[in-house]
């Protein structure tokens, strides 16, 4: 992913207009230097301003609303360090860049980007809006899976948690339009309330991520970025409308983007899907029907130096649990396990029935920012976030209607910060400090009439922080540092229904230390972190009481946790070998000192449906040691290749045993044919083979309810190509098709291999109209 | 959450003081199976004994307690089951409640060895679809003294329309289990 500016600047200035004070434009196009063609899809980054725009399909660009000043900006076209390109922006300026392009073949998670901060040295990969377009329709967990070194945690076939680096859960950090999303994940079947339609792009940090958000992504941190209001642009619409067999399933999501004159712009957005139950090879999956529906709506108002924005967000699903997977107790798990094949199938159905999910997540924020002279700017953002999650059980006399567990969980986030920049002769230092306070309540529906899993809690938590980013030369050093207070008071009943109110109070750190340093002719790219951060126990982990339905295993928290610690050291080498080949190698060690994690009871647990095992939480030290390698090849102009295979190994240090459900070790091939014509672009045709081996490593002293399962391979393919019918109106199509084979296979981390097997062959129908 | 419930918690929230802070409700567990008692009668005996499997507090919490049958051998007895939720208040019965959704529910019997107790009988009422639900049932006991188990098992919404699950064989039966025990049994002279 390596990819050099070359200084090859022209600069045509023109006395277009008379410029009032902050609306002067600089646009141009980005273009190809060795044949001269415009390359698509180019992000261009002022640094100063903290802003960018992505050049389009013909290689345009336009960022508007700039004051007179000198600017740096940072072109980027398939990924490589920011480098800085100085412009002097005095009137409307014209300006085209000539790039070196002999990657641009490499089409696959395109880098691009926006903020210093986010940057970082840290190994990232950017899911781009194209390879986007080509996935729409998925949820953010199988999206995210296109990323080597990322897998999922399953359950079923509509719930999908992302795993990076062997880590999930609450281990990972979910950042949605700039704000943390905060949700009740507790469990396996939670799912993240996030709709992929609505990001402009999807960035993944393999490492704690940045310190402006949270301190306690051990495992990674995922970033969704949104669409930046179109300030000064007019009409911006597309709609897209996703038809896949199997599941029987239609999405479909529009958008509008408007800029007024008067320093007003707008978004909104909307997407609904649903689906039928879907089937593996030889049975349907009965109750795995889906329905949703997500809109998120923004309006920003820009004068001067100021922009303030607010935008509401709503995202509601309801998910059918496979009925295969609902069992009473052990004998009935035993039961389901020991018949290969579900019991009692029953006929496709749009229908979803108990046991289901309901979940429904709100977002209203407001940031508003001050840019200052010199670079400098305040940011101030409040975010209240609401998470309800109502999940329907097969009750007794006429129950069903009455939700078995109904949680609200309520946010409030208030932080501050502010970004300075420093020039000393030839190297630039990039600030950030900043403040956060977060207030945030769980509470119970008590008319479920059964004891909830996760008590009432009252948190409040406080964070200061300070990210520095030093470029010297061909050098960035990242120093990061951040520090949290959290007090949590849970209240809960005990046996005897008393209140009990116990009271934690957790102090996290979190440090990073990051090197990125690329050779003069780009061949050679090394990016190196350090860093040592931590998490506290989260709820379920403290206090979770009581059965859980699919996996037949009653759990108990344990109040005496303390947060787990983790240092992590990540080496990512680029190689680029004569512009043909580029090989990326990514080393990891993870120490995790006082790992959260389950382990069996030395004796079931007797109750009125029979024995059940039981799981505790404890800690240990666990050790993460893995491999990243991705080598992309672009041997011919219309040919490209792609290899990627990633290798985890988890180890309980101080029972010398492997770690239970870590990601089994996995490759993945795909070659594309690519050309453009004069009116129709982007003609691809795509062909992939996943492979994934048996998870071998496996703790000896925890029995699995059934074996891990066989080594699959997977056979994809993909065929699209987008049609402009003039230069604001393109439409782009595309036919996918997955699991061509029809391979019966099931996943070692899916939680409902224990009964079915994955989702059968499947084709996929895209459409999509974009209007600029 | 009522809107009102919903708008003090909200506004609670912005001040974020500890006197805002509400205290939770204690759920009422309706649907809880705490108690499950045997009545067991001799044929031509006037007594009937009681045996329970009774387990308040639910999942965790103290060990669930169980009661032994001591019977007589080469006898047939008469059983009738009755089910309890012990923790909600007042004490629910939730006999009814099977017996209501009679054709949702229905009681398996085994015994362990199978010739400790044999000749398992549905006895009535049946469910609206004339199958059995199970509450009462009749059993013989075996020939020679000796000890073995007693399982109980209820399922909630099995195929009463399975191979021999009119007969009480589980093995088609499907469904989900909401009681699964074992009660020791001994047969004396």
């Amino acid at each position: 992913m390596l990819q050099k500016i070359l200084l090859t600047l022209l600069i045509i200035g023109t006395n277009f207009s008379f410029a009032t004070d902050c609306s002067l434009f600089v646009s141009g196009k980005i273009i190809d230097q060795h044949d001269k063609s415009p390359l698509s899809y180019a992000s261009i980054y002022i640094q100063e301003l903290k802003k960018g725009v992505i050049a389009d399909s013909i290689g345009n660009y336009t960022i508007e609303n700039l004051c007179k000043g000198n600017y740096t900006l940072i072109i980027e076209h398939i990924g490589c360090l920011p480098d800085t390109i100085p412009i002097v922006i005095d009137k409307h300026t014209f300006a085209n860049f000539y790039l070196a392009h002999h990657a641009a073949e490499l089409q696959e998670f395109i880098l691009t980007t926006f903020k210093v901060s986010d940057v970082s040295t840290q190994t990232h990969h950017v899911i781009s809006k194209e390879s986007l377009k080509r996935l729409e329709g998925k949820s953010i967990g199988e999206i995210l899976s296109n990323v080597n070194g990322i897998t999922q945690l399953k359950t079923g076939t509509n719930i999908s948690k992302p795993i990076i680096h062997g880590m999930s859960g609450s281990r990972i950090v979910l950042i949605n339009n700039g704000i943390k999303l905060e949700s009740q994940d507790w469990g396996t079947e939670h799912a993240p309330e996030i709709d992929p339609f609505s990001a402009s792009n999807i960035k993944v940090i393999k490492g704690v991520g940045s310190l402006v958000y949270s301190s306690d992504a051990i495992g990674g941190m995922i970033i969704l970025e949104t669409p930046s209001l179109k300030k000064y642009k007019n009409i911006q619409a597309n709609v897209s409308l996703v038809a896949q067999t199997n599941g029987k399933s239609i999405a479909t999501s529009a958008k509008i983007e408007q800029g007024f004159k008067k320093h007003i712009a707008y978004m909104l957005q909307g997407t609904y899907k649903r689906s039928g139950d879907v089937s593996a090879p030889q049975y349907v999956l009965n109750n795995t029907g889906l329905q949703e529906g997500n809109i998120l709506s923004s309006i920003g108002f820009f004068k001067n130096k100021w922009d303030v924005d607010f935008s509401y967000s709503v995202f509601h699903q309801e998910i059918g649990i496979l009925k295969a997977a609902h069992i009473g107790n052990l004998t009935d798990l035993q039961n389901a396990i020991a018949s290969d094949t579900p019991i009692n199938i029953t006929p496709f159905s749009y229908r979803i029935q108990n046991p289901k999910q309901k979940i429904g997540h709100h977002i209203a924020n407001a940031k508003i920012k001050k840019f200052f002279k010199n670079e400098q700017k305040l940011e101030i953002i409040y975010a209240f976030q609401l998470n309800n999650r109502k999940e329907f059980d097969i009750r007794r006399s006429n129950r069903s209607t009455i939700p078995s567990l109904d949680m609200h969980l309520m946010s409030n986030n208030i932080a501050t910060s502010y970004a300075r920049q420093n020039k000393i002769n030839k190297s630039t230092s990039n600030g950030t400090s900043g403040i956060s306070f977060q207030a945030q309540h769980n509470y119970n529906n008590a008319e479920t009439g059964i004891r909830p899993l996760i008590p009432d809690y009252y948190s409040y938590s406080f964070g200061v922080y300070d990210l520095e980013y030093f470029t010297i030369k061909r050098a960035i050093i990242e120093l990061a540092a951040r520090y949290d207070y959290t007090r949590f008071k849970a209240l809960k009943f005990d046996k005897n229904n008393v209140l009990q109110k116990p009271i934690f109070n957790f102090h996290t750190y979190a440090f990073v230390l990051g090197f990125n340093w690329i050779d003069l002719k780009e061949i050679f790219k090394i990016q190196s972190t350090i860093s040592f951060n931590a998490r506290y126990p989260n709820a379920n982990e403290l206090f979770s009481e009581g059965l859980h339905h699919g996996v037949a295993a009653i759990e108990f928290g344990n109040e005496n946790l303390h947060p787990e610690n983790a240092i992590k050291w990540m080496t990512t080498l680029t190689t680029n070998y004569k512009k043909y080949l580029q090989i990326e190698t990514g080393f990891y060690a993870s120490k995790v000192y006082d790992y959260i994690y389950v382990a069996p009871l030395p004796e079931p647990i007797l109750t009125i449906r029979g024995a059940f095992p039981a799981f505790k939480y404890y800690q240990t030290n666990a050790r993460l040691i893995g491999l990243d390698v991705q080598v992309n090849s672009a041997p011919l102009k219309f040919l490209s290749l792609q290899f990627k295979s990633s290798i985890v190994r988890g180890k309980n240090t101080k029972s010398n045993e492997y770690l239970i459900f870590m990601p089994a070790d996995r490759l993945s091939s795909s070659m594309e044919l690519h050309h453009d014509f004069k009116k129709i672009k982007n003609v691809f045709f795509n062909i992939n083979v996943h492979y994934v081996f048996k998870q071998r490593k496996i703790p000896a002293s925890i029995t699995d309810l059934k074996p891990s399962p066989k080594a699959y391979y997977t056979l994809n393919m993909q065929t699209g190509c987008q049609y402009s019918i003039n230069e604001k109106n393109k439409i782009s199509f595309s036919v996918s098709g997955e699991n061509i084979t029809n391979v019966a296979y099931r996943d070692y981390l899916n939680r409902f291999r224990y009964f079915t097997d994955e989702m059968g062959w499947n084709l996929v129908f895209r459409l999509k109209y974009e209007f600029n | 959450m009522n809107s009102k419930n919903g708008m003090f918690i909200l506004g609670c929230f912005l001040i974020m003081t500890n006197a805002c802070q509400k205290n939770p409700i204690p759920i009422n567990e309706e649907e809880l199976i705490t108690t499950l008692t045997l009545s067991v009668q001799k044929n031509g005996s006037n007594t009937i004994t009681q045996f329970s499997f009774e387990d308040i507090d639910g999942v965790g919490g103290m060990p669930a307690t169980i009661d032994s049958l001591l019977l007589e051998k080469n006898a047939t007895y008469q059983v009738s089951i009755s089910l309890f939720n012990k923790a909600a208040i007042p004490i629910d019965t939730i006999t009814n409640e099977v017996l209501e959704e009679g054709d949702m529910h229905q009681f398996f019997y085994q015994s362990i060895p199978n010739t400790t107790i044999k000749n398992f009988a549905y006895q009535a009422p049946n469910d609206i679809n004339d199958n059995p639900i199970g509450l009462h049932f009749s059993f013989d006991t075996d020939n020679t003294p000796t000890i073995g188990k007693l399982k109980i098992i209820l399922r909630h919404q099995p195929d009463k329309n399975g191979l021999a699950v009119y007969n009480g064989d589980i093995t088609n039966a499907f469904g989900e289990t909401d009681i699964e025990i074992e009660f020791p049994v001994r047969l004396i002279e």
